[in-house]
């Protein structure tokens, strides 16, 4: 999981490592400001992606 | 992979003659920082490397984030990119050796937000031989060795790690130490034992010790009439809110004291411990201050302390942690800069080709 404004760091830093196409869960930038409320709701709308990168067949 | 194994030649790259074509096919490669760089052809390359006693295919390391091998002979072709002079080369060489320390840990400072960029501060008889400027202005401007060893450091970052700020570098604004920041130290006007000495080395050698900060904060004390009240200043200047220390626990502070400033306290009868004592003692601010600011960090230091409004947290966790080094000319103006989260900093010695 990654906030949008290190989304093509976190994908260079994928191929670096060997994991080119790993499933990265893009969050909006940035995090460290929003409230909890705000946190809780990107955090439903995402729960889906994150259990799909999660169980993806490699 | 460990250090010193024996790796594979560079690629190498046609590029034009004329200088112009060879800069545009630099600057489309991205292998510059935006300045003209010197070609590094073969003849360039070989003269660099016969200042070093290690083998052209010598492997230092993997360089993070992008993990390439950092070989003797990539580095002599940033280091002919930057414009070293070949002598420079042993230096720019145990630069890079410190740089690969674990402690140091090259791959958070180049793609931080915060903007870190490696400080190298050479001490040593080979800096004065080399003429790494330690005098007037050492921290920028006028001196070729100082420019381009540490521009030598940064191709390298970039060239090797992957330090780019299209790609894996995220700083928000960075500083001018992202180009070039390479200074020695003042060993002529330092009235206690050289820095390289504090960095567990002995006197007769040259060292490059390298520590990544986010800039320089400058301090005057032209007023004081004694060595006590220059610290004090110099302390007050370092208890301030927003700077990555406080709660950082084994990050070190560069505290770099003029000359004058430096006699001043010596006369006063400080030794360099007493410095670091005295600065520990007093560099603290009270919880209530920190908490929930900066990088405010609750687990750091406690909860005894954190519960406690009136405790004192200091800038750094031991006062070893505080690096003094006497640089720069005339003047009663001092600086300090503290280490970027989590770089420890590291030191190398200077390994050169027997005469």
């Amino acid at each position: 999981m990654i906030t949008a404004a290190f989304q093509t760091a976190a994908q260079l830093r994928a191929k670096t490592l060997g994991l080119e196409g790993h499933p990265i869960v893009v969050l909006p930038h940035p995090l460290a400001s929003k409230t909890e409320d705000e946190v809780k709701t990107i955090a439903r709308d995402l729960v889906g992606s994150v259990a799909g990168g999660l169980t993806r067949a490699a | 992979m460990s250090a010193a194994t024996q790796a594979r030649a560079a690629r190498r790259h046609k590029a034009p003659a004329d200088f112009a074509a060879a800069q545009r096919l630099f600057e489309e490669k991205s292998w510059t920082d935006g300045l003209p760089v010197v070609p590094p052809t073969e003849a360039l390359v070989r003269e660099m490397l016969a200042h070093t006693p290690l083998a052209p295919h010598t492997a230092l390391g993997r360089m993070e984030p992008a993990k390439s091998t950092v070989t003797i002979e990539k580095v002599a072709a940033n280091a002919v990119m930057a414009g070293c002079s070949p002598e420079y080369f042993p230096v720019v060489v145990a630069a890079i050796k410190a740089l690969l320390q674990p402690q140091f840990h090259v791959g958070s400072t180049a793609c931080t937000t915060g903007g870190a960029a490696p400080v190298l501060i050479v001490s040593g008889p080979l800096a004065e031989k080399l003429g790494i400027n330690a005098g007037t202005a050492c921290f920028g401007g006028n001196v070729k060795a100082n420019a381009t060893i540490g521009r030598a450091v940064r191709l390298v970052m970039r060239n090797l790690g992957g330090a780019k700020p299209d790609g894996m570098e995220k700083s928000t604004l960075a500083w001018p130490g992202k180009i070039s920041m390479c200074f020695s130290e003042n060993e002529a006007r330092t009235p206690w034992e050289p820095f390289r000495v504090d960095r567990g080395h002995g006197h007769d050698v040259t060292t490059v010790s390298a520590v990544a900060t986010r800039g320089i904060y400058a301090v005057t004390e032209g007023t004081q009439e004694t060595g006590v009240g220059v610290l004090e200043t110099l302390a007050g200047a370092m208890r301030m809110i927003g700077a990555p220390v406080y709660y950082q626990r084994n990050v070190p502070v560069v505290v770099c004291l003029g000359p004058e400033h430096a006699s001043e306290i010596a006369r006063s009868g400080f030794s360099k411990r007493g410095v670091r004592e005295y600065l520990f003692e007093h560099c603290r601010l009270p919880v209530r201050a920190l908490r929930g600011r900066g990088y405010y960090a609750p687990g750091c230091w406690g909860p005894e302390v954190e519960r406690n409004d009136d405790a004192l947290v200091p800038i750094v966790s031991t006062p070893d942690h505080l690096w003094i080094v006497v640089a720069g000319g005339d003047g009663r103006h001092s600086a300090w800069m503290p280490a970027w989260n989590v770089c420890e900093g590291a030191t190398a010695a200077v390994e050169v080709t027997a005469a």
